[in-house]
């Protein structure tokens, strides 16, 4: 608090020192065995913790920066209903994660539907982008790779997100979609086959990407 | 594109394009997603008679042969453009030095020389802006659902319709927000579930010490009353006005001489939403508008200092800094020992640098200069240095620049123009 801020506090002024909530530091097993004995401070900090998460998996899924606010909320319903099932209290981030992509599975299934029921008009996915990105390109790019996205299977297309995006390992990407590792890979080299197959049949995209191969080392 | 590694290169670009476009950061609306979700929680279970069931199946097929008959679509996202310090338009969406951001919805975002600002998220009811360091002044339209947020190092400041500044000094790891109207909500260590900062208040908040400093910034608005009322209060102090510095460029010189301010009972009836609230919903041109209606020299010689402060704003907003001018001198005259009478010579100093000209720099210097006589320890007492500094610099006043950045730097070692003041002082050395 030095410098210009001290100038700042003034007589008579009101000094927080707020201490943070007691959850905060206990670990994930801790906060479950908290929410299923009904401390009313858990869902709060269970919600403060992994909210991100799950914004970030449905958004990089669905290829939206917003809009994704009533699946998070369906999310964590879900989660509240289903946490006594779960019998290993520190797996929690992996239980939420199959949770997510479990509502990821719906929503994408009601999407399909919609499109289906407006004879193809395609709506919410895709090239509905709303990505801040200071090249035009770039963001052009990353439409079209959603674009492409859209024509995967819904697993296939949350494996790709989880494995290509998120960055998850092959076992973690099996447990979110509730498969076996063996079913898990050969999906995953499915989607990256067609996505690979998308990419380099898009002109649009082949000539991006060959100026970043010719920038690139 | 056909061997492997192109592909995976491609691939792996791509990936990491889609990462960055699709982060954590969430919207002011997403943090409030809790209370949303809490109130789910403890609703009722809904009924499952056979009635209601049946009810919603014949409401869900309806819902099938709407969507058949039209696709629903998202309201269109908001568009912004960015201004640099010359005015020129740019495509990028982030922000060095003094500039402004500009929004569709009327929403505005001006930074302060040496401030650095990104719009990272942008949609339909409001945008996220990343304050990476420096100092802006923010106004942002208060529209039904409008979402907008601020990030400054480990805080969120979540905002509806208001208008304030922030500053955010990452060397110190110090956050400071002064409200000038509506609230704000503070989130960031120590502040627990948010800290809600209103009208008239000043935070300190500090990443690196925990500690969180909440006081009073304009004791003639009482915060918790609502501005309406705070704004037809009739202020008393009708002491005489300061001098003013003493040359007195065109900028300056007030066009019309100011009225005594009549007795209450004489005054022209008060507009009938108060000014500050349509600042606050970024109703600019109407306040410009009454303003009108109303006789500028009667608003001018009667109005309130909250509604001449609120009309200073709303002209500087719409690039009326001739008017912006005429209200701040008003407000200087008519109330010199309140915040906003004293304020408001750091304001004229600021409209002044919207020349170029060297009688407007020097302009400027004299009113940051009684700026910090009258409010050493002000909120605007380090930019108000800083500017000088500037200015000494620009003017080529070496020896002036150099005594301002060595008190600078003593005053404020960790403030935006450190670097800038350093470098003076070293050179001069």
């Amino acid at each position: 608090m030095r410098s210009e801020t001290d100038s700042q506090v003034r007589q008579g002024a009101k000094i927080l020192v707020l201490p943070a909530a007691d959850l905060s530091t206990i670990d994930d097993a801790g906060l479950v065995r908290a929410v299923l004995h009904g401390d009313p401070r858990a869902p709060r900090v269970l919600w403060d913790r992994h909210a991100r998460l799950v914004y970030r998996i449905l958004r990089r899924s669905l290829g939206q920066q917003n809009e994704v606010e009533d699946l998070v909320q369906e999310v964590f319903l879900s989660l509240w209903k289903r946490l006594p099932t779960l019998r290993e209290p520190k797996a929690l981030p992996a239980f939420l994660v199959t949770i997510t992509t479990l509502t990821l599975r719906h929503e994408l299934r009601r999407r399909w539907v919609r499109r289906y029921m407006t004879l193809g008009a395609k709506e919410d996915i895709g090239p509905d982008l709303q990505v801040v990105h200071p090249n035009p390109e770039a963001r052009q790019a990353v439409s079209r790779l959603y674009a492409i996205l859209d024509r995967l299977g819904r697993e296939e297309r949350i494996a790709f997100v989880l494995r290509y995006i998120e960055g998850m390992e092959l076992t973690e990407v099996a447990t979110a979609l509730e498969l076996s590792l063996a079913t898990a890979k050969r999906r995953l080299a499915h989607a990256r086959t067609r996505v690979d197959h998308h990419i380099a049949r898009d002109p649009g995209l082949a000539a991006y990407l060959s100026g970043i191969d010719e920038e690139s080392p | 594109m056909n061997k492997p590694r192109d592909s995976d290169r491609a691939l792996r670009h791509l990936c990491e394009l889609a990462r960055a476009a699709f982060t954590e950061d969430l919207s002011a609306s997403e943090q409030a997603g809790w209370s949303r979700l809490e109130a789910k929680m403890s609703g009722r279970p809904r009924s499952r008679h056979p009635l209601a069931v049946g009810l919603g199946l014949a409401a869900a097929a309806a819902a099938v042969v709407l969507l058949a008959l039209g696709s629903h679509r998202t309201p269109p996202s908001l568009g912004f453009r960015v201004i640099d310090e010359a005015g020129v338009p740019h495509a990028a969406p982030d922000l060095a030095s003094a500039g402004r951001i500009e929004f569709s919805d009327g929403s505005q975002v001006t930074l302060t020389a040496e401030a650095r600002a990104s719009v990272t998220a942008i949609d339909a009811r409001g945008a996220r802006i990343r304050l990476e360091h420096g100092r802006l002044s923010a106004h942002f339209v208060q529209l039904p659902k409008a979402s907008w947020s601020l990030a400054a190092g480990p805080y969120q400041v979540l905002v509806t319709g208001t208008a304030f500044d922030v500053s955010w000094t990452p060397e110190e790891r110090n956050l400071e927000i002064w409200l000038r109207h509506g609230s704000v909500l503070v989130k960031g260590p120590n502040a627990g579930q948010g800290l809600a900062v209103v009208a008239g208040q000043h935070l300190l908040a500090s990443a690196a010490s925990g500690q969180i400093v909440l006081d009073a910034m304009a004791p003639a608005v009482p915060p918790a009353q609502p501005i309406a009322a705070t704004a037809r209060t009739p202020v008393p102090d009708l002491a005489p006005a300061p001098s003013p510095p003493s040359e007195r460029p065109p900028m300056r010189e007030s066009p019309r001489a100011l009225r005594p301010a009549p007795s209450p009972s004489a005054r022209a009836p008060e507009p009938s939403l108060a000014w500050p609230q349509s600042l606050a919903h970024g109703d600019f041109q109407r306040i410009l508008d009454e303003a009108a209606r109303r006789g500028l020299d009667e608003v001018l010689s009667g109005a309130t200092s909250a509604d001449l402060a609120a009309l200073a704003d709303a002209a500087r907003y719409r690039r009326r800094n001739d008017l912006a001018q005429q209200a701040l001198l008003a407000q200087r005259q008519r109330f010199p020992r309140s915040l906003a009478g004293r304020d408001a010579a750091f304001f004229l100093g600021t409209l002044d640098e919207t020349r170029t000209s060297r009688e407007a720099r020097t302009s400027a210097l004299e009113w940051y200069g009684r700026y910090l006589t009258e409010n050493p320890a002000g909120s605007y007492a380090g930019q108000a240095m800083g500017r000088r500094l500037a200015l000494f610099e620009s003017l080529h006043d070496r020896i002036a620049a150099r005594e301002t950045a060595a008190s600078y730097l003593a005053k404020f070692p960790a403030g935006p123009y450190a670097t800038k003041a350093r470098r003076i002082v070293e050179s001069s050395q």
